[in-house]
């Protein structure tokens, strides 16, 4: 009986900054409420939703959602393993090049969104400086002006920024594997790419699948990257369902329907944390 | 080095067409005519709204009940809006909120762009070797400028209203108001201010301050920020060209009015 006292704060804290607001979001997101028009608040019931599956818009934003994040957990991944294989050599300098890697990781979202929105302005960007200097452009391109390099521009940067927790916990991961292993296997005559497929792999399992997981709900909920970049634009090429609810509820003040998107998201990504906790699960017995 | 005087002209551009034909000429060689404005973001319709006024038309009906933007005045002004675009500006403009403009101007990127009372301070600090000056919206079928009106709000519910009335009086007394619109560069709410010398000698707020006179601001309602979105995602689709300036703001039209209960 004492114990419940012992976890009274936490769930205290718990209740107040998770249970209330989830709570009053799904009530919010029956109700017309626009902020400025108080005058014609009144309980909707599923007529939010009714809009949202109605006009379909809702589809497109998903589907851009779900590309930005794969693309960018992908690119996540792989170049974490790339980047924690290279830094699991002890090479001299690898501490050095070990600090190097995390500043993306250091700096503040938002300040790295618009370093990289400066960067890549078709103005005043250093991005095309180089490259009409080297001779590779002629003229400047602005990179988030049209709908398909603004997307990929805003996932190569949320990979970039992304990037160095996936290394450090892929190098993480790497020390647990024994070194004997390898010393094994190259006695059996293993070269590099089988003791990769058949060691490194296998034994990272866990570890790729958990991250992989975790990184796309984390993705699937970006913000800073993609509002400070774009906003959402070109005409909507990167409005995720995050900034598509933040616009709605910010810029509208619409906080009923906004709400209702919420809850819409809500169920999308229950699925993705589902399957996690059933991975984990299963992970479990390894 | 005088832009205008370079591409052979003596005075501001006067009309749609003037201005239009000065801001090409400005574009060549890495500069461009016309710092526009873009982005699916309230400050796009900040940047069209005095052309789709200047044409004589309007953001909504005069008792606020129906969207009258897609009206021909409006789609024309789109369509100039669109060929500034296309001819005169940057393509990156359509990532580009008022703040870049601004910096494309005082970098010297682009010739002309659209500024307030507020914006002689940047020169000043950013530029001070620029030669400038400011002239008026060119005119199409009326003399226009952009008024926007800010609001200080007090809640129907407040518990405090008193208290809150008290400040909005104290901020916004004769002595507050000047401080607050030198402080900010801007015109002062109260007109017994409007006669402050310092106001007055200064060239440029004095322009301002005349061209006030034809300013015209947004209609205050409650569904506001949402057909200012509205309005502002329809530009963009017209300036990146996945619509016709008809159809963006033909769809936008239908969306306000579904808003305002048509």
């Amino acid at each position: 009986m004492t114990g419940v006292f012992f976890i009274l704060p936490a769930l205290l804290v718990l209740f107040i900054v998770v249970f209330y607001p989830l709570a009053w979001t799904f009530w919010l997101s029956l109700q017309q409420k626009i902020l400025i028009a108080p005058h014609r608040d009144q309980f909707l019931g599923l007529g939010h939703f009714q809009t949202i599956f109605s006009s379909g818009e809702i589809w497109d934003f998903l589907v851009i959602t779900l590309i930005f994040t794969i693309s960018s957990v992908l690119l996540k991944i792989i170049f974490g393993m790339i980047g924690a294989l290279l830094l699991h050599q002890s090479y001299p300098g690898t501490k050095v090049y070990w600090s190097l890697f995390t500043i993306p990781w250091l700096i503040p979202s938002v300040v790295a969104a618009l370093i990289w929105r400066w960067m890549l302005h078709e103005q005043f960007g250093i991005v095309n400086q180089v490259l009409i200097s080297v001779g590779v452009l002629e003229t400047p391109i602005p990179w988030l002006s049209r709908e398909l390099l603004a997307l990929v521009a805003v996932i190569l940067v949320d990979a970039w920024v992304g990037l160095p927790f996936m290394i450090i916990v892929c190098l993480a991961g790497l020390k647990t594997i024994p070194e004997q292993w390898y010393e094994a296997s190259r006695v059996d005559g293993a070269n590099a790419f089988q003791q990769f497929v058949y060691i490194t792999l296998p034994g990272m399992k866990a570890i790729l699948l958990v991250m992989g997981t975790l990184s796309f709900i984390g993705t699937f909920n970006s913000f800073n990257i993609i509002y400070t970049m774009t906003g959402g634009g070109p005409v909507n090429a990167t409005n995720t369902l995050v900034i598509h609810i933040y616009r709605t509820a910010f810029t509208e003040y619409n906080f009923g329907m906004a709400s209702a998107l919420a809850v819409v998201t809500f169920i999308f990504i229950s699925f993705f944390v589902l399957y996690y906790r059933r991975l984990l699960d299963k992970e479990g017995e390894f | 080095m005088d832009w205008l005087e370079e591409a052979g002209y003596s005075a501001p551009p006067a009309t749609w067409d003037e201005f239009l034909a000065i801001a090409k000429s400005f574009t060549k060689d890495g500069t461009y005519g016309f710092g526009l404005v873009g982005d699916n973001s309230m400050e796009t319709t900040l940047f069209w709204a005095p052309f789709l006024w200047g044409n004589g038309g309007d953001f909504l009906t005069e008792d606020m009940s129906e969207a009258i933007f897609n009206s021909s005045e409006g789609v024309e002004a789109l369509e100039f809006y669109v060929q500034l675009y296309r001819e005169a500006s940057p393509e990156g403009s359509v990532n580009n909120k008022r703040g870049d403009s601004q910096n494309l101007f005082l970098s010297g990127s682009v010739g002309m762009t659209t500024v307030g009372p507020w914006f002689p301070k940047f020169i000043e600090n950013d530029a001070p070797d620029m030669d400038y000056a400011i002239a008026p919206y060119p005119v199409k079928e009326r003399p226009i400028s952009l008024g926007t009106a800010d609001h200080i709000v007090m809640f129907n519910s407040s518990e405090h209203k008193e208290e809150a009335w008290t400040f909005m009086e104290y901020f916004t007394n004769e002595e507050n108001d000047l401080k607050w619109a030198k402080y900010q560069g801007f015109i002062p709410y109260r007109q017994a201010n409007l006669t402050d010398s310092e106001i007055i000698n200064n060239e440029d707020m004095a322009f301002f301050l005349n061209v006030a006179e034809d300013a015209v601001s947004y209609p205050t309602l409650p569904e506001w920020p949402q057909i200012d979105q509205a309005v502002a995602d329809a530009i963009q689709q017209a300036l990146i060209g996945v619509k016709t300036p008809e159809e963006a703001l033909n769809e936008a039209a239908e969306k306000v009015n579904q808003l305002l209960g048509n």
